[in-house]
């Protein structure tokens, strides 16, 4: 009766701490998962599978890499991250209840925290769950035998396979197959038989543990001393000790300890208790570890590659961006709307939003080519594609950066480059069908004239031969316009830029273009910055008449400038309140300090 | 990323079953005799192959040239005749497989004579014919190994390169260094004395960095220190006693273009150059090599080892005269003995006479050619289109752009197989961005064949291969260090301490 009391308790646990999980991961964090998606590309071909199974802990990342293939899905990617860290939990239930009788371990909750947390941290690898998970399971085969030397042959088998198929988990297998074996024999339990020669047993398998990883090293493989130990399965550095990874590798023979040995001091008795610290320690370690100020930048730049440039707005009006990914998405959804010339200074712009510089860490490098890509700088964009695909720690190569570069060499003619991405693209599950309706424009100049975004971005693109350099993007722009005389994107980059960084003369040198660009008016942005300028003259110069201010913006003016005489010049929050929206208060209190 | 290795890659789609059955039948077919197609329609035309080579040279000890037939065709069946005999096979996929015994024996035979392909294509049972073509056999062997550096063409940014050394009879690739076991390291200029590995020298930058000299089996680094007034050392070539090592000092730099298909343009802002005596751990110059007013990089020496060859260009403000910077080509006397440098430089070609810039010069084993890269401006032609292969003769210098092996894209990077009949050179005439090897036989009169890429065992490996085939250089043997005893010295020692005089 109690049996089915405790196995019923238990279940309850798993479902709250599976719901638990699954609202964090699809409702606060889901934008992490997606991402995590976009750093891999997960071929579908026997020489992929080979290839991992040709390295320690290949499977585990090959199963990792497969299931982050559908994190494309913010539910389905909830849903398997949720499922997994469960049944690690699982697991180690039914780990300790094959050796330990029954109970309700709720301790076994301990680990999945441990890796949820680490989730957080995208260079810790979907595959090291999987690994650990596995793991965990091949110990629970292994305690199913109930016979010693069964158990020790079989013991030696998984060691052998946990290594070469899950990596460093085999660390977990062996302390907890030397613990399972030191109980059996302590505690006596009668379902199984204990090994009589664990002084040979514990040494011989430690020392194979160990050796193993040295040989492969030495005879098989040229790698990382680490990483021969530890494989690449958990951390994106293999190279490195990571601390976390090493926790969880003990965690499993912790709780043996902690079952086993320890005086029961009501893990059992007070569950409640303790599973209702536990979910705490969840949801508080949850708010204090998870990086929620780059899940909100993550939410805007997941809305780039869809090309979603409303749905950017959309959410830019409900959580203003901050960071530098999200208003570098912002400005391309304002431009690519065309209401960057409208709606500038309505998200409190900084200059340097319209371009990021080279940041290997995440994603940076694939988010800065977006407004190369789409002004028509395509050599820059191509640049920062390979540089991302050349800054991975773990040599995966980002589908995005991938899809883009096959892009980019569409529009420029290099059909040989484009087929060779999109060779990769045609083997994964979800690119597939683009990749084969890419592949209907390679050699077919008059196909790319019908596509809706390469016929602009091939017509957009540079005459002039000039270097790339960050700092001076405002030439790069002034080139984009002389190849391309209709490139408003271009024209309303360079004029915000102008004005971002305060500088009226540039901003008037390249006003008069305005004119030969389809505006049904003269732009609100150009106008406020117009009035501006005006109230710096004695006369207003004749050559700037020709340009309309509106009574409304003129209006709005002398109420700005009215409440700034009056105080209003330290009272920014105030001003902000009433004037927010305007290039004069961006003038007036905004600081501008270049990179 | 696992990169292809040259494997047979099958999706796992509806087709499954059929590429599966087609395997197996070409397994049975590959152990029977497989009859010549009966009835096949002549087509008068060549097959549509890739690697595209209608007419070459190879040597007798190569791997298998296979190659796909690029026609509408569910199987093909290939003949070879040749004095020996004929080899002949079906093939599924409409790719060559030649089993490397058969190839090799079949080669052997027919040293010294030409081969003749034929290709039938089968479509729906019925059988077309193609016109043949023939590669000559050459008696000539080639060396036993290439080496090479395989990187993504990149810009700033690396994850994963290496050193590789590729069994030229086989298909067989090996490590000789690379990113998984020294993470975050470049590694690069892999030069051997005499074409062996014995005497071999290489560069680690970034991370554990330094010239690493491999001598007598045994691994030494070399980091300057205060003893020295540069950094560190590129572009090395060995004296032919193995006693000296000759390199350029430079200060390389990148740019990256707006337009065009030119990914970036490298430009030295400054260069002068050193020679290392290995026994003694010390570098020397001469004033002559070690110029304000001059940039001096790519050295060589002759096969008799009393003449340095280089490249020297004024110096001059970079990149601001990037476009117009032309290197000239120039010799010093070096006396071994005495490790004297001569007191006047020759200049052999300027930019006068050709209206280019020249650089990468590598003398023949015979001492009477020396083939370099000729650009428009530069010393780092691997990213300039024009960039094509010349030649100089010694004896008469006269100099000869080698139309036979050029194409309309990059040729750089080259150098000599040790009988001095081979030359490996680099070049993107593939698609414009991956630089690939390949090879090309001179005979007694200088004239270069046909070149021919480096042979893969899959002929649709280029289709997903994301890496460049970089310093393709031929060795005799394999290197006889571990890449596991490169990474001990690289992170154990600080590095020996080199003296640097400048007046010899």
């Amino acid at each position: 009766m109690k049996e089915i009391k405790d196995k019923y308790i238990i279940r309850f646990w798993n479902g709250l701490f599976f719901i638990a999980l699954l609202v964090f991961w699809r409702f606060f964090y889901a934008d992490h998962l997606l991402q995590k998606e976009q750093m891999q590309l997960f071929l579908l071909t026997f020489g992929y599978l080979k290839d991992h199974l040709s390295l320690q802990g290949g499977l585990a990342i090959y199963l990792g890499e497969f299931i982050t293939q559908f994190f494309l899905n913010k539910w389905v990617a909830a849903i398997l991250v949720s499922i997994l860290l469960i049944s690690l939990a699982i697991g180690i239930q039914k780990v300790l209840k094959a050796i330990l009788g029954n109970g309700i371990y709720i301790l076994s909750f301990l680990p999945i925290l441990g890796y949820h947390f680490m989730l957080f941290n995208p260079y810790y690898k979907l595959s090291g769950l999987v690994a650990v998970t596995l793991s965990v399971w091949s110990l629970f085969l292994f305690v199913q035998s109930k016979k010693a030397k069964m158990r020790t042959t079989l013991g030696f088998i998984l060691l052998l396979l946990n290594y070469w198929f899950l990596g460093g988990t085999f660390i977990l297998f062996v302390l907890a197959v030397i613990l399972v074996e030191i109980l059996l024999k302590s505690k006596a339990n009668k379902s199984f038989k204990a090994n009589q020669s664990l002084f040979i047993f514990i040494p011989a398998f430690v020392i194979v543990g160990l050796v193993i990883p040295y040989l492969t090293r030495q005879f098989l493989i040229t790698d990382h001393l680490l990483s021969a130990y530890f494989s690449r399965a958990f951390y994106q550095f293999s190279f490195l000790i990571s601390a976390p990874v090493i926790c969880m590798l003990v965690s499993l023979p912790i709780l043996l300890l902690i079952y086993g040995w320890l005086p029961k001091i009501g893990f059992n008795s007070f569950y409640g208790v303790w599973g209702v610290l536990l979910l705490a320690v969840l949801v508080l370690g949850s708010n204090q570890l998870a990086e929620f100020s780059e899940e909100k930048e993550m939410s805007f730049d997941n809305l780039v590659p869809k090309q979603e440039w409303n749905g950017i707005i959309q959410l830019a009006e409900k959580v203003p961006p901050e960071g530098k990914q999200a208003k570098l998405a912002l400005s391309l959804a304002l431009a690519k709307t065309g209401q960057l010339s409208t709606k500038l200074f309505h998200f409190n712009p900084e200059p340097n939003d319209f371009f990021i510089p080279f940041n290997i860490r995440g994603q940076a490098p694939i988010i800065a080519n977006e407004p190369y890509f789409y002004l028509g700088l395509t050599n820059f964009s191509k640049m920062l594609c390979i540089e991302t695909i050349e800054s991975t720690p773990d040599e995966t190569m980002p589908v995005r950066a991938v899809k883009r570069l096959a892009e980019n060499y569409i529009i420029d003619g290099q059909y040989k480059l484009a087929e060779r991405y999109l060779w990769y693209l045609e083997r994964t599950l979800f690119y597939r069908k683009w990749a084969i309706n890419a592949k209907q424009y390679l050699y077919n100049d008059d196909k790319i004239t019908t596509h809706p975004v390469w016929r602009e971005l091939r017509k957009q693109r540079v005459h002039d031969d000039f270097y790339y350099q960050y700092e001076n993007n405002d030439l790069a722009l002034v080139s984009l316009l002389r190849s391309d005389q209709q490139n408003k994107m271009a024209y309303e980059y360079l004029m915000g830029w102008y004005l971002l960084r305060k500088d009226f003369d540039e901003f008037l040198k390249y006003l008069p273009l305005v004119n030969t660009f389809d505006y049904k008016k003269f732009p609100v942005v150009f106008q406020e910055a117009l009035a501006y300028i005006f109230t710096l003259y004695d006369e207003v110069p004749e050559n700037l008449k020709q340009f309309p201010i509106s009574a409304e913006v003129q209006q709005q003016l002398n109420r700005y400038a009215q409440a700034f005489q009056q105080g209003g010049s330290n009272k920014p929050d105030e001003m902000k309140k009433l004037f927010g929206n305007t290039y004069w208060y961006y003038v007036h209190f905004t600081e501008f300090e270049n990179e | 990323m696992e990169t292809p290795t040259g494997t047979t890659y099958i999706l796992l789609n509806s087709k499954m079953s059929k590429l599966l059955f087609v395997a197996i039948l070409s397994l049975l077919l590959w152990n029977c005799s497989t009859p010549v197609p009966e009835n096949a329609v002549d087509t008068a035309k060549l097959p549509t192959i890739f690697p595209e080579n209608y007419q070459t040279t190879i040597p007798y000890n190569i791997a298998p040239i296979n190659f796909k037939v690029n026609e509408d065709a569910d199987n093909i069946f290939v003949s070879i005749e040749g004095k020996s005999g004929k080899l002949e096979n079906t093939f599924s996929e409409n790719k060559t497989d030649w089993a490397i015994k058969d190839w090799s024996a079949f080669l052997e035979g027919n040293k010294g004579d030409s081969i003749r392909f034929t290709v039938y294509t089968s479509k729906n049972d019925s059988w077309k014919k193609f016109k043949s073509f023939r590669y000559f056999v050459s008696p000539d062997p080639v060396d036993d190994y290439l080496f090479y550096r395989l990187i993504t063409p990149g810009y700033q940014t690396w994850n994963k390169m290496g050193l590789y050394q590729r069994q030229l009879s086989t298909f067989e690739e090996s490590t000789i260094l690379d990113n998984k076991i020294m993470p975050h390291s470049c590694m690069n200029c892999h030069t051997l004395a005499a074409n062996n590995p014995d005497n071999m020298v290489f560069h680690i930058r970034e991370n554990k960095s330094g010239t690493f000299i491999i001598k007598d089996g045994k691994v030494e680094k070399l980091v300057s220190k205060k003893e020295t007034p540069f950094k560190s050392v590129s572009f090395p070539y060995w004296h032919p006693s193995a006693k000296y090592i000759a390199f350029s000092i430079n200060k390389v730099r990148q740019v990256f273009p707006s337009e065009g298909t030119e990914r970036a343009h490298a430009f030295d802002m400054g260069s002068d150059m050193v020679i290392y005596d290995v026994d003694k751990e010390e570098y020397f110059t001469s004033p002559l090599l070690y110029a304000d007013d001059a940039f001096e990089s790519f050295p060589c020496f002759s096969p008799d080892g009393r003449s340095l060859y280089f490249i020297t260009a004024p110096a001059a403000p970079m990149p601001h005269e990037l476009r117009n910077i032309q290197y000239s080509l120039c010799r010093i006397d070096f006396d071994p003995e005495t490790a004297l440098l001569g007191e006047k430089v020759d200049t052999l070609i300027t930019p006068k006479i050709t209206g280019k810039s020249l650089t990468m010069p590598r003398i023949s084993p015979d001492g009477k050619h020396i083939v370099m890269t000729f650009s428009d401006y530069g010393n780092f032609p691997a990213y300039n289109e024009e960039a094509d292969l010349y030649m100089y003769n010694i004896q008469d210098s006269s100099i000869t752009r080698l139309d036979v092996i050029n194409s309309d894209q990059v040729e750089s990077y080259h150098s000599w197989s040790s009988n001095g009949k081979w030359l490996v050179f680099s070049s993107r005439r593939m698609d414009g961005l991956f630089m690939n090897s390949y090879f090309a036989h001179i005979d007694e009169n200088g004239n270069f064949s046909q070149p021919f890429l480096l042979p893969q065992q899959d002929p649709d490996f280029h289709k997903s291969f994301l890496f460049s085939f970089n310093l393709p250089e031929f060795s005799i043997k394999p290197v006889p260090v571990s890449a596991q005893q490169i990474e001990k010295v690289a992170k154990q020692s600080a590095g020996d301490k080199q003296k640097f005089d400048t007046t010899h």
